[in-house]
């Protein structure tokens, strides 16, 4: 009665890193992008660190930071990667791929 | 025997099986969008219709055995007759309803694994069955699957999590219901490529064995198309009690669990498929639930309910068994048997659907009560509990954060470093 325990393991494991590999950089895609919307000035940073929306007109004069465009660049990379992953699933469902 | 009335018989259950399975296993892959909001119920269910129709034109490869090697088949071993494959039909079918009935996810193909070992079995005597491919196939997994998905799970949120935490910035959790989108199609594509599979497998090994078509002849293309669309109006029905166990009964979801449970369910059923040995959906995903409600701060799981999914996998292929060895006993008298067997088999089934609208909006007493739990409050209550709650956690930080200035402070006029 051959039972492969290797192969629940290797199962666990490649189950492991990729739902964690996709689910780390769809989070960072998003976080990054919320990172650019408070740089655009679309969020107020209080002293103590808690955000809060832009008060007045939007983008308030003096909260606007650089560094918008590299922000919204990385995230939409971060997105593209979650994308190829779903991508290389799909090619792994459908069997005339391969 | 009357090989055509046999024959008929099998196509027809073996189509409303594929219906059953697909309204069973909605849940599996459209649950958590629904419970977090990412998709409307309608149009949850109509993606994961459509995925499945394709998923079954994608997916035909000829099976070559209906059992996975459960049962011994082929030279030296039992024909399955048609009559077995028609009573194990019957007990897969019955358990389907039964379970969908008290709103319990539980594994299609164990179903009907469990319906053919009983008719084989009682057809063919106890040496039928390969009790060494038993464990392997369906005993093991069943204790590991749910495990697997759990960790997996439980991880993934805990990542999700802590990259957006709060409160640094104002996160975005909300874009997680689009990539649950995604997560969610691909687990339905996947079941479409593997369970419309199943019952192709069986429609052309009952032609087979009945001389309707050679043995090296592929699935025909008819049978794909009634295959398809019977597993996609199926889940076009879309098994709502199912949905509300696992959407709603287990834990309470929401976008960022949703995500991370339907990407670990995903990527294990992937991995499983690709590496060997294939998980069953349905333990898979419920076990990302699980998963996805221990990741969460305060978030509560019902075990009660847990407990009740958990006693359904390890009953139904035993129960499935039960009612395949009886159909099959009765299918044993020829023609007759065969006839009382399908009238039997209608009658139950129409008996449980007609008492499944007598009470339409409760899941059976026991389920309730657990769903209950988190249906008592209506949305807006819920939301202004939890907006409470929150600007609570923000005066909190509040405070800590101007502590932690003044210590600074504090720090700054001694010379010392923090």
């Amino acid at each position: 009665m051959g039972i492969d325990w290797f192969a629940f393991l290797t199962v666990a494991i490649v189950a492991v890193v990729s739902a964690c590999f996709v689910v780390l950089v769809y989070s960072i895609g998003l976080r990054l992008w919320s990172a650019a919307d408070t740089r655009a000035g679309k969020y107020t940073v209080k002293d103590d660190g808690t955000v809060g929306p832009a008060t007045a007109g939007f983008p308030q004069p003096g909260t606007v930071q650089p560094g918008v465009r590299a922000f919204r660049a990385l995230a939409v990379a971060c997105f593209a990667v979650s994308g190829l992953a779903v991508l290389y699933g799909i090619y792994l469902i459908v069997p005339q791929f391969h | 025997m009357d090989i055509t009335l046999i024959v008929v018989l099998v196509i027809a259950l073996a189509l409303f099986f594929d219906f059953t399975n697909g309204f069973h296993d909605t849940a599996n892959a459209m649950a958590t969008p629904i419970a977090t909001g990412a998709m409307k119920p309608k149009v949850a269910v109509t993606v994961a219709a459509v995925l499945n129709l394709v998923g079954a034109f994608l997916s035909t490869a000829v099976a070559t055995s209906i059992s996975h090697g459960l049962i011994n088949e082929g030279p030296g071993g039992v024909a399955i007759t048609p009559e077995m494959i028609f009573a194990g039909l019957i007990g897969a079918v019955v358990w389907n309803m039964i379970t969908w009935l008290r709103g319990l996810p539980s594994s299609s193909s164990h179903a009907l694994f469990g319906g053919l070992i009983g008719a084989a079995i009682v057809g063919a005597g106890f040496d039928s069955v390969n009790y060494a491919a038993l464990l392997t196939v369906v005993i093991i997994p069943a204790f590991l699957s749910p495990v697997i998905a759990a960790l997996v799970s439980l991880l993934a949120t805990r990542i999700a999590y802590r990259v957006t935490r709060r409160p640094v910035f104002p996160n975005e959790r909300g874009g997680f219901r689009i990539g649950q989108v995604f997560t969610s199609s691909m687990v339905s594509l996947a079941h479409g490529t593997n369970d419309a599979q199943k019952t192709m497998g069986v429609i052309t090994l009952t032609l087979i064995a009945s001389g309707a078509q050679s043995a090296n002849q592929g699935v025909q293309f008819w049978v794909v198309v009634a295959c398809a669309l019977a597993i996609a109006l199926g889940t076009y029905t879309g098994g709502w009690r199912i949905i509300r166990t696992l959407g709603s009964g287990l834990t309470e979801i929401r976008a960022t669990q949703g995500f991370a449970a339907e990407a670990s369910t995903a990527a294990t059923i992937l991995a499983s498929s690709h590496l060997g040995f294939a998980l069953s959906t349905t333990q898979v995903s419920s076990g990302s639930i699980i998963g996805a409600g221990l990741g969460r701060r305060g978030s509560k799981i019902q075990w009660s309910t847990a407990g009740k999914i958990v006693v359904a996998w390890f009953i139904t292929l035993p129960a499935a068994a039960a009612v395949g060895a009886i159909a099959s006993g009765i299918a044993r008298l020829g023609v007759g048997g065969l006839v009382i067997d399908a009238i039997v088999g209608a009658a139950v089934i129409l008996g449980l659907y007609l008492w499944s609208l007598r009470k339409p909006h409760d899941q059976a007493a026991a389920i309730e009560v657990d769903v209950a739990a988190n249906a008592v409050f209506t949305r807006k209550e819920l939301r202004d509990m939890q907006r409470k709650k929150r600007a609570a956690q923000v005066a909190e930080r509040r405070a800590e954060l101007s502590r932690e200035r003044t210590l600074r402070r504090m720090a700054g006029r001694n010379g010392g470093r923090r």
